[in-house]
This record gives structure tokens, C-alpha cells and sequence, in this order.
């Protein structure tokens, strides 16, 4: 039976662990494992996703369901009136407007940006090329905090608090986040290419626009929507530039609920607005889940 | 409307009616700190650290030296 | 000889035809892409840092102009202020206990989902999720889920029959819950490891296997070895992010039951926002920045120690 196993096309190691052959014992243990991973993966799933589950359930209940013991899940009735009732208790749109005036601006800066400096750090030979970029990429060791209240002293003598100013135009600059991203993209792209349009005497500012910008349509969505994300998500920018209530964007505004919706309904309300704030970014997820996954893979691979 | 179910709600009611101006109090200079300075003083006595009479004394203390370092002017 | 001595010449040929025009151009244009990032590094990074470190010496309240004080700011932080101690040892806490937990949490979820199933993008959108919720958001959510009598866990815990559970409210578990909060929103680095882990080649395996290895053994001696760059980078990463941990420490606690979340962030903010004292504010940022870059030095210094970098033999 041995030599029958060595002559088939079983893997040596198969045959070593002694799995081949014995086809009773390999499909139980093996589905009994997999049974027992499934279930693991089930109630990991579960309890990762029962905050938000929570959340959820809890923005459709009435006031004295939620301080049932023990815990409600479904509520029944179902009250979906709490997210109109929120929308007008509260300028959600206004707010949801305002994540939007500086998101969207401050996406297109990184995008613009990055791409031109990974450009220049990958696309053409220079002298003290990658020394720079090493100091690029170690400006990430320096905190927040230092650079924040000498930028806020800037911005309060130059009149742009108040404004959606401190949060875009830093953005048109580059990040060196993003520009290690799309740099590490850009390394990919084969050198032949350019060297061809070169010789064909393309000024490099062509080569960036026509060659480099139409391949790398994956790592431009994903430096995008990490932009995205991170503006809708920043709280501590916002905080500091802004005072008016009129220019809080939706993660300051949650935050004011707080304090606005203490009556009947509170806990309600302000789930159904936290629900209302995490939909946008889970349908982006949800979209561009491939091209996110693929963009985080990138930083930690080559990183 | 009937001012009799608590006392001395009528003396509001009337000075409300009456009253022509409106003179804000000076602000605190350090009144952001003075408030979490109160915050630490009543955690200290919720939770049995001090005395009340001890937590007052040391509230009192830090408050006045951090008036004294960054507004000599005011502390006299 | 003299075979070797023409080509030399003529390399030097070649590097010096080079070196005139076409390497000037490439300078040129290389600046001129990269002079956006350039100026802006100028602006938003290095001038600040440079003000900040003056600032550190200064008395400064916005409205009247820096007063020079010396190293006044530096020696009440270091000796006389005790919240300032307070809130190095809570972000210390947080980076010795929290960074490792939620690295474990991220390389244990990455190595389940590496097996081979079904429905592993349904699995790995559901660990990530928690991840890309606006921590405002998630902070009103774990308020809610952590509340001491109508909570998610203290209700199910009540009628059960046990006594409800302080979280938030009791200065010993504060910081630990803050750590559940940050273990759950471990995505992106399970991530990280799971390409990571995806990259580990098969013939380690079938090796070990060979040698008789069991499951455990092979977890230990070959995936966590072959993987200890992306673990270095999660680390890295971590570590810089948590020594600036602000949203949730203040959006749940502010600064916490007898200032047992007053993290480093938060009372940093509390001095240049709220009792405008810009110059101590800003002499705190310095000794976080050079804490943390000590701190990064010794992780890096050691991993020589312990990262294998791929095509070593194991």
C-alpha cells in the first residue's frame, strides 16, 4: 500500500503525516476543525458587530424600552419616526454639509499632491532623492501636539479660524502618509516606460500626466478614500479651528447632542444620530471594500 | 402668577419685571482651571482621599499660586 | 589591463555625459514635483516645530505676547506638577499594556481568518468594521454599552444576579475599558497581519511539518517568526499613535473619574485650550516628542534582535 502511496501523486508530507490513505479519520478530525473554526469565527463575528447591532437597536426603540432589564433586542414597535424626529430636532443636514465642504476639498489636495510628490520620489533619478523621503517619512514620528498650537497661532494671526481653511489647504501640501503610499505604488510601475517616453523627449511633467496617473486609478481611490474617511472621522481638528455652531461637521455636532437631547427619547435619539454619522463610512466599506483592503495591505507589505 | 408656592420667588419675579440693566460679573482669568481644579477637589472627597476641610484648604492654595504665576497684576 | 582601463574610461564617459545635463534635469524636475510637499513640510512641520520649541520657554497666553521665562515651564512640569505626572503614567499605562493587548487582539483575529473558509471577506468586513467608525460615534455607543445600570453588559449582568460593573465611573477600570474599546477597533492591523501572514511560504510549513511539528509549535516557531516585520510596523505604529491618544478618552471621560484618563493628550489640550497657558501646552509636546522618539529608538534597537527579514533561513 506504501509504494501505491508513493506512486500516486500524494505530497510526501501527506504521506508522512499519514493522512493519505486514511480517509475516515482525515475527513472527521478535519471537519470536526473546521466546524469548530467556523463556530469561533461566528461568535468573534458576533461580538465585534454587537456594539454597533446594539446602537441600532436602541435608536429604534421608545424611551421606557430602553431602560428595560433585561435588555430589549427587538424592540417591538418598531419606531422609525426617532430618525426624522432627530433630523429635525437637530440641523443633521447642515452638519452632514459642512464634513462635506472640507472632506471633499481636502480629498482632492491629497490626491493632487501625493501623486506629484511620489512622482517626484519614484518616477525620476535625482540626487538626495531617497534622503528626503526618508525625512518625509519620519516627519510621522512627530506628534500632533507639537506642531497644533503653533499651527493655531498661525491660523488665528492669518484670520482662517472659523473657517475650513487649517483643515483643506494643509491637505494641498501632502501628507506624508499618502505620498509613502502612492511612492511605494509608484515603485511598481516598470521603469521602461518612462525611460521610452523620455527618449521620445516627453517633458517629465508629461510622463507623470499620461503614463504614471492613468495606471495608478487603484492607489489614487484608495489614498482617496482613506482622505475620506479620516476627515469625516477627525474630531481634534475640527475642535480646535472651529467655534461657531454653524460650521460643526458631523463629528463635533454628535458630540453637542449630547447635551441637546436630554429629555424623553435621549438615548434614542443619539443613537439614531450615531447610526445616521457611521452609514456613510460603512457604505464606502462596503463599495470600495476590495480597493481599502488592498491599500492597507500595501503599507504594511512594503512597510 | 402665584409666587406663594416657594419662597422668596417673589423677589425674581419682580426684579425681573423691574430691573433696567444688565452688568456681567468680571471673568475669572483662570477660570477654565478653577473649574477643573473643583472637579479634582470633589473627586478627592467622593472617594475618601481627603477631608472636606483639607480638599477646600488645597483648592484654595493651588487656585491662589496659579493666579499669582500668570497674572501677578490681579493677585495683589 | 588595459581592456579594464578602457571601460573604466569609458563608464567615466558615460557618468560625466550624464552628470552634465541630464542628471541637472532630473534635479530640477525631481524638486519641482516634490516642491509642494516640500513647502508645505517647510510650513506645516518644520516652522511649527521650531515655534513650538521656542513657545516652550515662553509664557504665553494668546492675547498678550510671549514672555521669556527660561526653563520655568520645563521644571514645574517635571517636579511641581502633579497631574502632569498623572498623565504621563496613564498614557504609559496605556502604551505598556494597551499597544501589546491590541496587537495580540489583531495578529489572533489575522491568523483565524488565514485559514481556508468561506465567507472570509463577510468575516474579515466584520472585524474591521468597528475600525472606521467615527470614534465620536463609537464613543456614544461603548457610553451607552458601558453604562452602570441600563448598559448592554451591566443589564445582562444584573439580572443575573450579580452587581452591576463600574466601567467608566470607577477610577481602576476606566483605563482598562478604554483598552476593550481600542482591542475591539484593532482593523487595519489585522489586516496588515493578514497579508502578512498570506505571505508566509508553504514550504515552512511542509517543512516543519517534516520535523513533526503540531499546530501550536508551528504557530510559534514558524508564523509569528515570519511575520515579526509587519509586527514591528504594527508596533511602531501603535505606539506613535497611542502616546497621542485623545478622542475617546475625552469624548467618554474627560479626563475620567479622579483623573484616571487624563491622558497626556488631554491634559495637553486642557493647558493650551482652556487655561491658554501656550507656552507650558508647548513644552508638554516636546517632552512627548522626545519620549516617543526614545521610545521608537529602543523598540527599533531591539528588533534587530527579533525581526527576521524575509530570505533569512529560519
Amino acid at each position: 500500500m506504501r509504494v501505491q502511496q508513493l506512486l500516486s501523486d500524494e505530497r510526501p508530507v501527506d504521506i508522512l503525516r499519514g493522512k493519505a490513505g486514511s480517509v475516515n479519520n482525515l475527513a472527521i478530525g478535519d471537519w470536526l476543525r473546521r466546524l469548530f473554526l467556523y463556530v469561533v469565527l461566528v461568535v468573534l463575528s458576533f461580538a465585534f458587530a454587537l456594539p454597533l447591532l446594539w446602537m441600532i437597536s436602541t435608536s429604534l426603540k421608545t424611551d421606557p424600552q430602553v431602560y428595560h432589564i433585561p435588555p430589549i433586542w427587538v424592540p417591538n414597535p418598531i419606531r422609525l419616526m426617532n430618525y426624522p424626529e432627530v433630523l429635525t430636532q437637530v440641523p443633521f443636514g447642515l452638519y452632514f454639509l459642512n464634513t462635506l465642504r472640507y472632506a471633499l476639498p481636502s480629498v482632492v489636495g491629497v490626491l493632487l499632491s501625493s501623486s506629484l510628490a511620489a512622482y517626484g520620489f519614484a518616477g525620476i533619478r535625482w540626487r538626495g532623492r531617497d534622503a528626503l523621503f526618508f525625512i518625509a517619512i519620519c516627519t510621522m514620528m512627530v506628534p500632533f501636539q507639537v506642531v497644533m498650537i503653533p499651527l493655531y497661532i498661525t491660523f488665528k494671526h492669518l484670520g482662517w479660524l472659523n473657517s475650513y481653511k487649517p483643515l483643506v489647504i494643509p491637505a494641498f501640501f501632502g501628507f506624508p502618509y499618502y505620498i509613502f503610499l502612492t511612492r511605494q505604488f509608484f515603485l511598481t510601475i516598470p521603469s521602461e516606460l518612462s525611460d521610452a517616453a523620455w527618449v521620445d523627449g516627453c517633458s517629465p511633467f508629461m510622463v507623470y500626466w499620461r503614463i504614471f496617473l492613468p495606471l495608478s486609478r487603484s492607489v489614487l481611490v484608495v489614498v482617496g478614500l482613506f482622505e475620506f474617511m479620516a476627515a469625516w472621522n477627525n474630531y481634534l481638528g475640527p475642535l480646535i479651528y472651529l467655534n461657531r455652531d454653524e460650521l460643526y461637521p458631523v463629528a463635533l455636532a454628535l458630540r453637542m447632542m449630547r447635551s441637546t437631547f436630554v429629555e424623553k427619547l435621549a438615548w434614542p435619539y443619539l443613537m439614531a444620530a450615531s447610526t445616521m454619522v457611521v452609514l456613510p463610512v460603512i457604505l464606502i466599506f462596503v463599495i470600495a471594500q476590495g480597493f481599502l483592503v488592498e491599500g492597507i495591505a500595501l503599507t504594511g507589505i512594503k512597510g | 402668577m402665584d409666587t406663594s408656592a416657594y419662597v422668596g420667588l417673589d423677589f425674581f419675579i419682580k426684579s425681573a419685571l423691574e430691573a433696567e440693566e444688565l452688568v456681567p460679573c468680571p471673568l475669572c482669568p483662570i477660570g477654565n482651571f478653577v473649574g477643573e481644579q473643583l472637579t479634582n477637589t470633589y473627586d478627592a472627597v467622593n472617594y475618601g482621599d481627603k477631608t472636606p476641610e483639607q480638599a477646600a484648604k488645597d483648592l484654595q492654595d493651588t487656585v491662589t499660586t496659579e493666579l499669582r504665576t500668570q497674572f501677578p497684576e490681579l493677585a495683589g | 589591463m588595459r581592456i579594464l582601463d578602457s571601460t573604466a574610461v569609458k563608464r567615466q564617459a558615460i557618468r560625466s555625459g550624464r552628470t552634465r545635463r541630464q542628471e541637472i534635469r532630473n534635479l530640477t524636475a525631481g524638486l519641482l514635483f516634490v516642491s509642494p510637499w516640500l513647502i508645505g513640510f517647510l510650513l506645516w512641520t518644520i516652522y511649527p516645530v521650531l515655534a513650538s520649541f521656542y513657545y516652550g520657554f515662553t509664557r504665553y497666553d494668546v492675547v498678550r505676547s510671549p514672555y521669556f521665562v527660561g526653563l520655568t515651564n520645563y521644571t514645574d512640569l517635571v517636579v511641581k506638577d502633579t497631574s502632569f505626572h498623572i498623565a504621563l503614567g496613564n498614557t504609559l499605562y496605556l502604551v505598556i499594556i494597551g499597544v501589546p493587548a491590541g496587537v495580540v487582539v489583531a495578529f489572533l483575529l489575522a491568523s483565524i481568518l488565514n485559514n481556508n473558509i468561506k465567507f472570509r471577506p463577510a468575516f474579515r468586513a466584520m472585524f474591521f468594521l468597528p475600525s472606521i467608525v467615527p470614534a465620536v460615534a463609537s464613543a456614544e455607543v461603548w457610553r451607552w454599552v458601558y453604562n452602570p445600570r441600563y448598559g448592554l453588559i451591566n443589564s445582562i449582568v444584573t439580572s443575573v444576579g450579580f452587581r452591576a460593573i463600574p466601567w467608566l465611573s470607577s477610577p481602576a477600570l476606566a483605563k482598562p475599558s478604554l483598552i476593550i474599546i481600542n482591542c475591539w477597533a484593532q482593523g487595519t492591523a489585522m489586516l496588515i497581519f493578514l497579508a502578512a501572514l498570506q505571505d508566509v511560504p508553504r514550504s515552512l510549513y511542509d517543512a516543519s511539518l517534516v520535523d513533526g511539528a503540531n499546530a501550536l509549535q508551528r504557530f510559534w516557531h514558524v508564523t509569528i517568526p515570519m511575520c515579526t516585520p509587519a509586527i514591528l510596523f504594527v508596533t511602531l505604529t501603535s505606539l506613535i499613535g497611542t502616546f497621542q491618544y485623545f478622542t475617546l478618552g475625552w469624548l467618554l471621560t474627560e479626563g475620567g473619574p479622579k483623573q484616571a484618563t487624563e491622558f497626556y493628550s488631554i491634559y495637553l489640550y486642557r493647558n493650551a485650550f482652556q487655561y491658554f497657558k501656550m507656552g507650558y501646552a508647548s513644552a508638554m509636546a516636546w517632552i512627548l516628542f522626545i519620549v516617543i522618539v526614545v521610545f521608537t529608538v529602543i523598540v527599533f534597537r531591539s528588533s534587530a534582535r527579533w525581526v527576521y527579514y524575509g530570505g533569512e533561513a529560519q
